[in-house]
């Protein structure tokens, strides 16, 4: 993957969105100039062709994500709607006794969906705490669980620790207690790693702009026992979501369908398709070269005076972010610097607010690399940073 | 090795000279704060006003340099005018930041007018303002004859 814009633009952020690939892109140009069509419509061809790439798109990337069941992917505009959809549904299900147990490192758009739930439906809320070095442990999700604790959502990786967090070993302490569990894949997806039925996660969502995708695609996968079961609960209610309506009744439609309101984004998800499979095929070199270029920023930060990084110390339990506080300088004023270097990186609390309070700490910089980086940029990433801390430190 | 370019505002953030801790002997300061949850910043500003007139001024603050060199020069812009002066400096600051300043605003802004290197990055705005919503309700309480309204 070529990252650069041809500008000499260094781009260190793309935990918080990425570069659309080419081959991406000329598949939506092929979609939106010769394929386009109205799908599951029409009897005409055009629009049975584009049923058929809709359809062909959701197979692969039930592929990509190794599910069981091609009706386990429901396309959505990205993480943050699959999981307004999902735990809205869920939520009203609950009693006001049950509980839920949240990671504290979570996304706002984790948090969010539950907290105004809560405000709805009065359940309670827990949080799991992270071990020093940012995971998350099976040991502490044992103690925290309760006999009436329905689900556990956490994050595959994390956008602000750079931690990779066991989610097979934290379903299965779930599971033992009955309890279901939700993986936030957003930051996990894009570098390959995701593996629904390795991870035995009940639900995960994940966004595709950040992984080769134009904005507006993303995937809500969910066991289809439990996505049937919920969509009688109606997530969303529109065109294609019902077989049958008439003054008597209405019939409504199974999975894939009770997830899948109005015209369909069809763009979107041959996108998405077409860069599961560019992922997957890099997937090896991808590994290689994230892995080496994390580890030689993370060692570039650690030997800078000054420089705190949060998560892991150890550079091989690092996933493809850093995050980090210069002492003495404030995120926004670093942030400032780094882009009159046309250095891009993300400053302030990165959606979660609530994993700094933990942490006793303001905002942060984070830098996230990707297939495409270069050790070149790291170094001059390195160099700049050197440079801030030593002209605004005090 | 990169160096980052010696600017006015670089200077004047490495060379603070109105800047205080916040344990400062605040007895003869009108004092007002003025925070951003949103990114940490918080600033405190203490003036000594005799008479309708800004005698002297001093801040204090756990925030960015943008916000630092913008309360530092405010203190600067704002010393030995008078309560209404200093409202117009305001205002002309403000004007700097959310419209085009003539000659005549950068030249009443005084000091404050090293903070034109920040104006064409709005997403500093804030950080610029924060100082000067705190100016702001100083005069405001200095004109209904109260001292010390620390809140924020």
């Amino acid at each position: 993957m070529d990252l650069s814009t041809g500008t000499g633009e260094i781009y260190l952020d793309s935990a918080a969105t990425g570069k659309p690939s080419m081959r991406a892109l000329m598949k939506a140009i092929e979609v939106c100039y010769y394929t386009w069509g109205s799908p599951y419509r029409g009897l005409y061809e055009r629009s049975v062709n584009a049923t058929a790439q809709y359809e062909e798109a959701r197979e692969r990337v039930r592929a990509f994500i190794n599910a069981e069941d091609a009706n386990e992917v429901v396309f959505t505009s990205g993480a943050t709607d699959g999981l307004n959809k999902l735990i809205r549904v869920l939520a009203e299900g609950f009693a006001q006794s049950d509980r839920v147990l949240l990671g504290i490192a979570e996304h706002n758009s984790v948090l969010l969906p539950w907290i105004t739930a809560q405000e709805r439906h009065g359940f309670q809320i827990d949080y799991l705490p992270v071990n020093r070095d940012g995971f998350y442990t099976a040991e502490e999700v044992r103690k925290r669980l309760t006999k009436d604790t329905k689900i556990v959502c956490v994050a595959h990786a994390g956008n602000v620790l750079g931690t990779v967090n066991d989610i097979r070993g934290l379903a299965e302490a779930a599971h033992e207690n009955g309890t279901l569990l939700l993986a936030d894949c957003s930051q996990s997806a894009p570098h390959g790693l995701m593996d629904v039925r390795e991870m035995q996660c009940d639900f995960a969502v994940f966004s595709g702009h950040k992984m080769y995708c134009p904005f507006g695609i993303g995937v809500l996968y969910g066991r289809k026992v439990y996505l049937k079961t919920l969509g009688r609960r109606h997530p969303v209610v529109g065109g294609e979501t019902a077989d049958r309506v008439r003054k008597a009744g209405v019939i409504w439609a199974d999975l894939p369908h009770s997830w899948e309101a109005g015209t369909v984004h069809l763009l979107g998800a041959v996108t998405l398709a077409e860069a599961a499979d560019e992922i997957r095929k890099e997937q090896d070199e991808r590994e290689r070269q994230e892995a080496y270029l994390i580890q030689r920023m993370h060692r570039g930060l650690a030997s800078i005076p000054h420089v705190r990084l949060l998560g892991p110390e150890d550079p091989y339990m690092r996933g493809t972010l850093c995050t980090f506080t210069i002492q003495g300088v404030h995120p926004h004023d670093a942030g400032d610097l780094y882009a009159r270097e046309s250095i891009c990186v993300r400053t302030g609390y990165h959606c979660a607010e609530m994993l700094h309070e933990e942490l006793g700490i303001g905002p942060t910089v984070r830098a996230s690399v990707y297939y495409g980086n270069t050790e070149k940029e790291i170094d001059r990433f390195l160099d700049v940073t050197e440079g801030i801390r030593k002209a605004l430190s005090r | 090795m990169y160096t980052i370019e010696e600017t006015p505002f670089m200077k004047r953030y490495r060379h603070l000279v109105n800047a205080v801790k916040k344990d400062e002997d605040t007895e003869k300061y009108t004092i007002t704060a003025a925070d951003n949850p949103k990114c940490g910043d918080d600033v405190l500003l203490y003036l000594e006003v005799r008479d309708g007139v800004i005698r002297d001024g001093r801040f204090a603050g756990d925030s960015c340099a943008v916000c630092q060199v913008s309360a530092d020069a405010l203190i600067d812009a704002v010393r030995g005018k008078t309560l209404q002066e200093a409202k117009e400096i305001s205002n002309r600051f403000a004007r700097m930041f959310y419209a085009k300043a003539d000659e005549k605003d950068l030249r009443m802004l005084g000091e404050a007018a090293v903070m034109r290197e920040i104006v064409g990055k709005p997403s500093r705005r804030q950080c610029a303002m924060l100082p000067w919503g705190a100016l702001e309700r100083a005069i405001e309480w200095e004109k209904k004859g109260k001292r010390n309204a620390e809140e924020g």
